[in-house]
């Protein structure tokens, strides 16, 4: 169960002075349960790269298939949710509950079945059940986030993508947001996280892919990632350079208290000596 | 220092009741980098609202260069000052062309064509857009449509440029150039308030200022305020660097105290 992407290209507007190909010749493939990034700059291609999983655009070649089926078939839309840049301007229900229920409810589920379903989407991102009859206009711009969110996840998806889930939510609401993925990734669900800020979000990933130009330039494991990948994490820069100075550091690390570690360790063990 | 914004003992609910900013003081010079952070639903953006009269106070005062914002005759002259920059320019979007766009203000303000003309020239040379004022805005990368925003309120020379969460929209590297450009405008001596939830963009303020539920909790140079408060509370992060400054810190690991940036920290370590 995957989904899998084979020799995708994809280019705007075919045929026409205005062509443009936004992605060339990408293969990758995302397994069950797995949390993965999708980095790159601005125009790099990743938000028309997720755009296939789900058949919102078909390859100009190549294919993309989710479990086993092709990306546009009708009954891939109940397995791949797919939540775009600024969710909360997609609310619209009176209350919290119409809004979360609004999915499931057009994939067929009623009654007691569908009021459990919104109330774990809601209890997941840490509602209360309260929450339910507010209207989610009168919410702050981190909460409508949070209830657009509830709403894609409502659905039970298998494959989870979310287009710069983060921006503009301060840290307690991204802690609630990454505890929630993460929980669902033990549930065998896919995340698939579009975001520029990999280096801040790598302890949490599988495997991260890298976009430039239309082209997946990176595709590995953390580790792999602070080895070969650029933007680096500002803690790995340091252990870097603290290595070029003659510390006998680790230089793979990204995580705070890995970093705390390795300095305490050399710090305690030679005193405070470089070269 | 002469004083630009004045906020005493500010109070604002929203129409349903809900208090939104509880007994604020702040007070601005002319010139000062300040940086205001804190959780969503904090107050902060509805703080700098005051600051140019799109929000009047429930309760207190707020006056820009002596005028007070509760008197509408004050506005005009208020909104001359203090010019803002919001997350999304899509929406502030008017002109055909960036040049058009960055002329609107200007052309608001009544000036002459020539010195309308000027102010563009200069805006955009100082936002490093010059070549781009002949295309469309929304054609533009998202870095680039937040210069041609921030160009627009400079062409109008306020004498105070309020950035609220400018830079959350955007990837590292056009961050770190419309980071670099708001640098350039304080260095000429416009007074900045800078409103974030990354902490690290803004290590080179002169002023940190923390809001939680309304209130202003800490008011300091970043290195006091990241020294004395534990802005996990606030429901802020650390810069990472800072963060394992003060790690190794209170270890008790001697001579590294509160570093800022990375050079700092690598200088404290192998000196």
């Amino acid at each position: 169960m995957s989904i899998d992407i084979r020799n995708l290209t994809f280019r705007y507007n075919p045929g026409t002075p205005l062509e443009n190909t936004s992605l060339k010749d990408i293969s990758l493939s995302i397994g069950k349960g797995e949390f993965i990034l999708i980095g790159g700059e601005i125009g790099s291609g990743k938000s028309t790269l997720v755009r296939h999983f789900n058949g919102l655009l078909k390859p100009s070649s190549g294919q993309v298939t989710v479990d086993g089926m092709a990306a546009h078939a009708k009954k891939v839309k109940a397995r791949v949710g797919v939540l775009f840049q600024f969710p909360q301007q997609q609310l619209f229900g009176r209350t919290v509950f119409e809004d979360v229920a609004f999915g499931p409810r057009n994939f067929g589920l009623r009654g007691n079945e569908l009021e459990e379903q919104v109330y774990s989407a809601l209890e997941l991102l840490g509602f209360d059940k309260e929450i339910c009859s507010n209207s989610p206009f009168h919410l702050s711009g981190g909460q409508m986030r949070l209830v657009a969110i509830a709403g894609v996840l409502a659905s039970m998806p298998e494959y989870l993508v979310l287009d710069e889930p983060f921006s503009g939510l301060d840290a307690e609401n991204r802690t609630t947001l990454l505890s929630a993925l993460k929980h669902l990734t033990t549930k065998g669900t896919s995340v698939i996280v579009v975001s520029h800020r990999i280096p801040d979000l790598l302890s949490a990933a599988d495997r991260i892919f890298l976009l430039d130009h239309g082209n997946l330039v990176f595709g590995g494991t953390p580790v792999d990632y602070v080895k070969h990948a650029p933007y680096l994490p500002e803690i790995t820069c340091l252990m870097k350079e603290m290595r070029r100075k003659g510390f006998d550091v680790r230089d793979d690390i990204f995580h705070i208290d890995d970093a705390f570690s390795e300095i305490s360790r050399v710090l305690n063990t030679k005193g405070a000596v470089g070269k | 220092m002469t004083l630009m914004i004045e906020i005493q003992d500010l109070l604002y609910s929203y129409p349903d009741g809900t208090i939104a900013l509880d007994s604020v003081d702040l007070h601005i010079g002319k010139g000062e980098f300040v940086v205001i952070a804190g959780r969503n639903g904090s107050g902060k953006s509805s703080l700098v609202r005051h600051m140019n009269a799109l929000l009047l106070p429930s309760g207190g005062c707020v006056s820009v260069n002596r005028l007070c914002t509760l008197q509408k005759k004050n506005h005009p002259d208020i909104r001359k000052a203090i010019g803002m920059v919001f997350q999304g320019p899509d929406s502030q979007f008017i002109g055909m062309t960036v040049e058009e766009d960055v002329a609107f203000g200007p052309e608001n303000l009544g000036l002459p064509p020539l010195r309308i003309r000027e102010l563009v020239e200069i805006s955009l040379e100082m936002m490093g857009i010059s070549e781009l004022r002949f295309h469309s805005p929304r054609s533009l990368s998202g870095g680039q449509k937040q210069k041609v925003a921030i160009a627009g309120v400079l062409a109008m020379e306020p004498g105070c440029i309020v950035f609220d969460e400018v830079t959350s929209m955007l990837d590292p590297f056009s961050r770190k150039d419309v980071l670099d450009a708001v640098k350039r405008i304080h260095a000429k001596g416009t007074t900045v308030i800078y409103v974030t939830h990354r902490l690290e963009e803004t290590i080179n303020a002169d002023r940190l200022v923390i809001m939680d539920s309304g209130k202003v909790v800490a008011d300091a140079s970043p290195r006091d305020v990241f020294l004395q408060h534990d802005l996990e509370m606030y429901g802020i992060e650390l810069p990472p660097v800072v963060a394992l400054s003060r790690m190794l810190t209170r270890a008790g690991f001697p001579g590294i105290g509160i570093a800022l940036t990375k050079d700092e920290l690598l200088e404290a370590l192998c000196p």
